[in-house]
Order: structure tokens, then C-alpha cells, then sequence
């Protein structure tokens, strides 16, 4: 034992210096003989940051294993505020473009192609990513009562992690993307990436093999279904061949109806898996924590759990409703689409029951709020989803704001708000501080994400479903009532709207983040007797210790 | 493959699977044999979680 | 307490999960590989010719698939708008597809023709010049900036492999034939159009062909609008076929 707890940390120092020393010869390599622009910038970041790591951690060999590993997982808290402020802002810059076009200042890089998918994958890989990756880690390494194995790896994986990101965000500003929605990036960072989440897998995977519970709590479940699923969409969506090893170009191996089926089944499955599975590993955790119950139903949250990643991974069809996509395809499509109405309701009864006999909370803590109003968004987009699958609704709403509409009722409602939830309840649990540095602007955040939001869905109802009946309009002779650019300038209003709704979403990200910092940083709390005592960290937790009643 | 080859196979397919995985579910759900262990695991977030805990 | 069986269980899961996600892809994907209606050439369809194709990746790049779709549904208004709709053969040598989700603007499946070069070049340097009330961004830097096709060789090598029938001697003239799409009436203009019939040879940006001209990358974007959807001639086409849907 002891022999082998000296060769251990040697050991695992000694392969992570490889394994950094590997990327910095790579990354030099790219740097000097890369054949663009981007290449070469990319290959300077990977050897920078590799060399960064390998100075690092030569100079901390020592290894104290003791108690959870909570380091990343800090890392990734901040991170995920950092970058939801940072993506929350794209998407209301690019929002503004689309009511003055001026502000896409006629240069390539600023210009509203290249900006958008900085915006979704900022707001959905960098925060929502970050988001998953702390919360997963907390939750696996507690509900197991194990640490997270391995001295470096957990580290890689937050670090690799937003080296991912800037090499994408980098990539696609200066026009290095694939060309496929959400899955933009090239296929030198989507290899990198493979890399970082096969360590994620293995990390989450040794916590459970570690665990001292002989039962892996259900939102590990849901995590791991994340993991898994996001890998094998990642991995066969992404198939490509670069035109040359060292150049960023590639073309995907798929083409057509193909590769349209096959991006749309990663696509609402990165819906499914990234923005639902994981978040709702969220909902299972931290609900009952802050509430202080266990949820409402254990065995509904296993039907939910099977029942849910079964239906959604068959959902994707919805997407290419009247397309060259076979009519079998569609009509599965839709099918599913709308049985996946029914888990999902189930998931969300089962989420805001939890409180049942703690309803309370929801008018006293503004953090069971967030949560509670979270899952409330879940079960109006999930009840959104299935009509707009339906072939008749899609004929009217496909390729309209209704789309963008139904999403960001999604994504800033349910992701936004549960996350904004579990970044509150970390953060104290996490610097060991005794509360929020204010719940007051816990409150401001609450009501000003939720008219945003309000203003957002709203003004793109208006927009979709007005487009949508002004391009099937028909005047009396029977001929089509109406050009393309009248619908775009009846659009005009709703922009302004949601651009507006976003800017106040933007606004409650930056008080999150000055919130987040000041709790931090360590002051004292303005308003700490109107915190509840979950607030704190456990630790500091005064008074009484739960007992699990048995 | 024709069309409608395609179209029974796979609607076939998605048909008897769908069934026989919610008969999975719910036996493996309301088994009774795993009650107990159902209701120790909505407990697992509860329990203390500060670093004494881990082992 | 055996550890060993926990360890197999968080395995199990494992693979359950992996049999239960794999199963909607495996049934949804795998027969558009080999079903008559997702596979089956239409009369017309061809290869990119190299300038296309470079317009193409300039499309991709600048994310045009953002606001622009490249699928006309078979929806009444929409065949009416657009133009006949989209079969699956005419995207079969799209890598990356660009059929897009949106249109904040119009539909271009079948842009190509509509509109004349003159057209574009002004919309693509100022789109208010032409469309008083368009929101979309400026592209000016496009006409000045020559097209990079250095790699344009290895380029059609990559599409061939996967899959793209372009032949050898294809690739051995793409350079020249990039060359040769904006320089009218040249023999080697003659020898692209038998390689690529239908291809459009002149010069698109507005600026004057002739000896050393060289592309730019507006030519090749243009080069690319100009052609999209005008390959399959739907006069002779047979729509009692497997592509009527």
C-alpha cells in the first residue's frame, strides 16, 4: 500500500508531463507548418497552454488526496458564468444586427454569419458545458461519496475543456467552421475535443467505480446518458476528411438528404442529451438539496429517465418535415416527437412535486425560484416541442422566429434558469462561505431574466407566426399576396422586442456575475438572515445536521 | 430496399421495441424487491456532503 | 462489500444507455444509404466545377446557411415562390448539406439565373442598393479579395474520396479550369464545359476577363449562385420516379 502510494503520484505526474509536452510539440508543429492563418494560431494556443500546464505541474508534484476534489470544479463555476455573460451578449449584439444591419460594420469578422454560431456555441457549449461539467463532478463525487480519481485528469478536462472553446470561438470569427449547425467546428478541434471528453468519461465513470453507495443516485444517470450520447453524436456527426493534416479545412463524409438526417439527429439530440439529459441531472440533485426533500418520486424519475433518452434520440426527423427526407422518416419523426410529450411532463411533475410541503420556498428563497420557474419553462417548451413537430403546425413555423422563439423558451428558461440556480447554490458550498453575497440580487436576476424572456418568446411568436402566414398569403387572384422582403420588414418591431427582452437577460447575467464575485471574493453577505440555512456551505452549516430518516 | 420495405421494417422496428422497453421499465420500476433500494437512493443528495464525508 | 459487481453495474448502465440511444439512429439513418429515393441519380446532376465549389466553401465559411435556406418544401406556396421542389439527388454532392433551418432570408436552392451578376455584385457589396429593406450584411470585401485556390487540387482529391465522382483528369485541371470559368471563349473554356456541362463561363464580379485576369472570390460566389438549382431540367423530368414524394 504505501510503496504504492508513493509510486502513484510519480507516477501520474510523470504522465501528464508527457502527455503536455506531447501537446506542445504538436501545437509547435501546427504553429510553424500549419498551412492558414488558423491553423497557426490554433497550434500557438495549444503549445502556449500546454507549456503553461507543464510548468505548472512540475512546480505542484505534491498530491494530497484527501476529501472531495472541488478545484475544477471552482473552475468550471466561473468559467460558466464568464462565458454565459459573454455568449448571452453575442446573441443580443447579433439580435441588434438583425434590426439595424449597420452594426455588422461590413467586415468578415463581425459581420452576422460568423457571429451566430460564436453565439450558440458560447452560450450552449461554453456556459451550458461549464455548467454540466461543475455540477457533474459535485454531484457524482458527493452522491458517491467518493473522490474524482486520477491527480491531473479532472484538471485536463475543465482546462482541455475551455481550450475547446477558444480554439472554436477563434475559428469560426476568423471563417473556419464546418458548416453544420451546432457543430461548427473544424476537425482538428473536434479531435481535440474527443480527447477531453473521453477523460470526462472516464473521470465520471472511476468516480462511480470509487463509490461508497452501492446505488448510482438517478441524476448520474442522467449525466452519464449525456456523456455517452453527446460522445457518439459528436463522434459520427463529425466524420470529415481534412483537405490536409496541417490546414483547418475539411469536408464532412456525408452529403445531402444523408448528412441532413444524420445532423438533425445530433442536432435535437445535442437538445435532447446536452440542454435536457444533463440539466435535468441538475434538477434531481439540486432541487432536493435546496428544498431539502427527496424527489417527490424516485421510481418516476427512473420511468422518466429510460423513457426520455429512448424517445428523444428518435426526434430528430422533425427538423426536414416536407424536405427530400423520406416520408417514413418524417412521419417517425413526429411520432416521437410527440410521445416525448409525456416524459417530459412526467420529468416536471415529478421536479416541482419535490416541494410539495416546501412551497414556501418558492416565495422565501429566490434561488428555489429560479429552479421551480425553470422547470415550469421545461414543461411549456417540452408541451412547445411536440405541436411544433406536428407536419401541419412545422409547415407553418419551420424556418421562422418561432423556431428561435421555442428554442430560447428552452435554452434561457430551463437551461438558463437551472443553471443560474445551481451556480447560486455552488458557489458558497464551494469557497465555503457562509451565503450569497446578496440574495436581494439573486431577486433582481429572477425578474430580470424572466421579463426578458417574456419579451423574448412573446415578440417571436408575433414575428414567426406573422411571417409565416404572410408567405402562404394569396390576394384574390390567386396569386402569392406578398414578396419575400415585406415579410422580413414586418419583422422590424419583434426584432427590436426581443433584442430588448435580451438585453434585459444580458443585464441579469452581469449582476449573476458580480454577485458570484463579491461571494468569492469573500465579503461579507449584505443579507445573510435572509438566506435559508442551505445556503451555506455544508460545513458551516449552524444548528442541525440533517439525519436521513430512515 | 424499396420504400415500403423501409417503411414497415422501421416502423415495425420502432414499434416492438418501444413496447418491450416500457414493459422493461416498468417491471424493473415496480418490482417490489426494489423499493427499499429506491428509497434509500432518494436520499442520497440529503446525506452530509461536506469532505468528511468521502472516504 | 464486492466491489467488483458495482463496478459491472455503472458498466451495465453503461451499455444499456448506448443499446437505447443507438437504436433511433441505426433504424432513422441507415436506409437512407440504401433506399432508391435517397440514393438515386436524377439526369443533369454533376460535380461542382472548381470554382463552384470554391464559391461554395466561401458560402460555408461566411455562414450564409445562418439566414438562407437550400430546400424548397412541397409546399404549395413554397413551389410557387421558389421553383419546383428540392429532390434528394440535387444536394447528393453537398459537403457540408446546406439545406439551413431559417430563412430570415429567401430560399436559394434555385437562385441560380434569377437575377443577373450585375445584381448580385451590387447586393453583395451594399444589399440596400438593390433591396431597400434588407437586413443583410454587406459582403464589399469579397470583390476585392483574390480567391485563394492553391489547395484547389487537393481539395477535389478530398471530395472524390468521399465519395464525389470526380475523375483524375478533373483534378488534374482544376486549377487550370478555375482559370478558365472567367475567361470566355478560350479553348479551355471548351475543354471545362465538356468537363462540366452547363457551367457558366465568364467573368462574374463585373470586372473585364483577359489574359491573367484572376479570379476573385466574388467571382467564385457568384459563380456558385448562378448555378444552384438550374442542373436538373424539371421539363424533362420524370416525376413518377422514386423522387416524387
Amino acid at each position: 500500500m504505501s510503496a504504492s502510494a508513493a509510486v502513484k503520484p510519480a507516477l501520474s505526474n510523470a504522465l501528464a508531463m508527457g502527455s503536455a509536452a506531447l501537446f506542445a510539440a504538436i501545437g509547435i508543429i501546427l504553429a510553424v507548418y500549419g498551412l492558414d492563418l488558423v491553423m497557426n494560431l490554433h497550434g500557438a494556443l495549444l503549445a502556449a497552454a500546454s507549456v503553461v500546464a507543464l510548468i505548472y505541474i512540475f512546480t505542484h508534484q505534491s498530491d494530497d488526496r484527501s476529501g472531495y476534489l472541488d478545484g475544477p470544479i471552482r473552475v468550471a463555476t466561473l468559467a460558466a458564468v464568464f462565458w454565459g455573460v459573454i455568449g448571452f451578449a453575442a446573441g443580443d449584439f447579433i439580435a441588434w444586427q438583425l434590426a439595424f444591419p449597420a452594426l455588422n460594420f461590413d467586415l468578415p469578422w463581425t459581420s452576422f454569419g460568423r457571429l451566430r454560431p460564436l453565439h450558440t456555441s458560447a452560450v450552449i457549449f461554453a456556459f451550458g458545458g461549464n455548467v454540466l461539467l461543475a455540477t457533474s463532478f459535485y454531484v457524482v463525487q458527493r452522491t458517491s461519496r467518493a473522490r474524482m480519481p486520477g491527480r491531473w485528469a479532472p484538471w485536463f478536462v475543465i482546462w482541455g475543456y475551455q481550450l475547446f472553446i477558444v480554439l472554436a470561438a477563434t475559428g469560426y470569427v476568423l471563417g473556419a467552421t464546418q458548416g453544420k449547425e451546432y457543430a461548427e467546428p473544424e476537425w482538428h478541434v473536434d479531435l481535440f475535443l474527443t480527447i477531453v471528453w473521453v477523460t470526462y468519461l472516464l473521470v465520471f465513470l472511476g468516480t462511480l467505480w470509487k463509490r461508497e453507495e452501492p446505488h448510482i443516485y438517478v441524476a448520474n444517470w442522467f449525466y452519464l446518458a449525456f456523456i455517452v450520447t453527446v460522445a457518439m453524436l459528436h463522434l459520427i456527426n463529425g466524420l470529415s476528411v481534412p483537405v490536409s493534416v496541417l490546414g483547418t479545412h475539411s469536408y464532412p463524409v456525408m452529403a445531402g438528404v444523408q448528412a441532413a438526417m444524420t445532423q438533425w439527429w445530433y442536432g435535437h439530440n445535442a437538445v435532447g442529451f446536452f440542454l435536457t439529459a444533463g440539466f435535468l441531472g441538475i434538477m434531481y440533485y439540486f432541487v432536493p438539496k435546496r428544498v431539502e426533500r427527496p424527489v417527490y418520486s424516485y421510481r418516476l424519475s427512473i420511468v422518466h429517465f429510460w423513457s426520455l433518452i429512448f424517445l428523444y434520440i428518435w426526434a430528430g426527423p422533425h427538423h426536414l418535415h416536407y424536405t427530400a427526407l423520406p416520408d417514413w422518416a418524417q412521419t417517425l419523426g413526429m411520432t416521437f416527437s410527440i410521445m416525448l410529450w409525456m416524459p417530459s411532463w412526467g420529468g416536471m411533475i415529478n421536479g416541482l412535486m419535490t416541494l410539495s410541503g416546501a412551497w414556501d420556498r418558492l416565495r422565501t428563497d429566490p434561488v428555489v425560484r429560479l429552479l421551480v420557474v425553470s422547470i415550469a419553462f421545461y414543461g411549456m417548451s417540452t408541451f412547445e416541442g411536440p405541436l411544433m413537430s406536428i407536419k401541419a403546425v412545422n409547415s407553418l413555423s419551420h424556418y421562422t422566429d418561432w423556431t428561435i422563439g421555442h428554442v430560447h423558451s428552452g435554452a434561457l428558461g430551463w437551461v438558463g434558469m437551472v443553471s443560474f440556480g445551481a451556480i447560486y447554490c455552488l458557489v458558497p458550498w464551494l469557497w465555503k462561505r457562509e451565503g450569497l453575497y446578496s440574495i436581494k440580487l439573486v431577486e433582481w436576476h429572477f425578474w430580470l431574466s424572466t421579463i426578458g424572456i417574456v419579451l423574448y418568446i412573446t415578440s417571436m411568436w408575433v414575428a414567426g407566426i406573422t411571417q409565416g402566414l404572410m408567405w402562404r398569403a394569396y390576394d384574390n387572384l390567386g396569386f402569392l399576396k406578398y414578396s419575400f422582403i415585406e415579410t422580413v420588414e414586418a419583422l422590424h418591431w419583434p426584432y427590436i422586442i426581443r433584442a430588448v427582452g435580451g438585453l434585459l437577460f444580458v443585464i441579469g447575467g452581469f449582476v449573476m456575475a458580480y454577485n458570484v464575485w463579491r461571494t468569492v471574493r469573500g465579503d461579507q453577505p449584505v443579507d445573510l438572515k435572509d438566506q435559508p440555512r442551505v445556503a451555506a456551505a455544508p460545513e458551516l452549516r449552524s444548528g442541525v445536521v440533517a439525519v436521513p430518516a430512515e | 430496399m424499396t420504400y415500403q420495405d423501409a417503411q414497415v421494417w422501421s416502423q415495425l422496428a420502432a414499434l416492438v421495441i418501444f413496447v418491450s422497453l416500457i414493459i422493461g421499465i416498468g417491471f424493473y420500476t415496480f418490482r417490489p424487491a426494489n423499493k427499499a433500494k429506491f428509497e434509500r437512493a432518494a436520499r442520497l443528495p440529503l446525506e452530509s456532503d461536506n469532505d468528511k464525508a468521502v472516504k | 462489500m464486492n466491489h467488483g459487481i458495482f463496478e459491472k453495474n455503472s458498466l451495465i448502465l453503461l451499455i444499456g444507455i448506448l443499446i437505447v440511444v443507438s437504436i433511433g439512429g441505426i433504424v432513422q439513418i441507415a436506409p437512407l444509404f440504401m433506399l432508391s429515393s435517397t440514393i438515386e441519380k436524377v439526369e443533369g446532376m454533376r460535380p461542382y466545377s472548381p470554382l463552384e465549389q470554391a464559391g461554395r466553401d466561401i458560402y460555408v465559411r461566411e455562414g450564409c446557411y445562418n439566414c438562407h435556406s437550400q430546400m424548397i418544401r412541397s409546399l404549395r406556396d413554397e413551389v410557387e415562390r421558389y421553383g419546383h421542389y428540392s429532390l434528394a439527388a440535387e444536394s447528393m454532392y453537398d459537403h457540408p448539406f446546406q439545406w439551413s433551418s431559417k430563412r430570415t432570408g429567401p430560399d436559394l436552392a434555385r437562385i441560380g439565373g434569377k437575377y443577373s451578376d450585375a445584381w448580385h455584385t451590387d447586393h453583395m457589396r451594399a444589399p440596400k442598393s438593390v433591396v431597400p429593406a434588407s437586413i443583410m450584411p454587406a459582403y464589399s470585401w469579397l470583390e476585392t479579395t483574390p480567391l485563394d485556390y492553391t489547395n484547389i487540387q487537393d481539395k477535389l482529391k478530398t471530395l472524390q474520396f468521399i465519395g464525389v465522382p470526380y475523375t483524375d483528369e478533373m483534378i488534374a485541371k482544376a486549377a487550370a479550369d478555375i482559370e478558365a470559368q472567367i475567361a470566355p471563349d478560350t479553348p479551355a473554356a471548351k475543354e471545362l464545359l465538356a468537363r462540366y456541362p452547363k457551367a457558366q463561363v465568364r467573368k462574374f464580379d463585373g470586372q473585364s476577363p483577359g489574359e491573367g485576369v484572376k479570379p476573385t472570390e466574388l467571382d467564385a460566389l457568384i459563380a456558385y449562385l448562378q448555378m444552384l438549382g438550374t442542373l436538373v431540367d424539371f421539363t424533362k423530368f420524370d416525376a413518377s420516379g422514386p423522387n416524387l414524394r
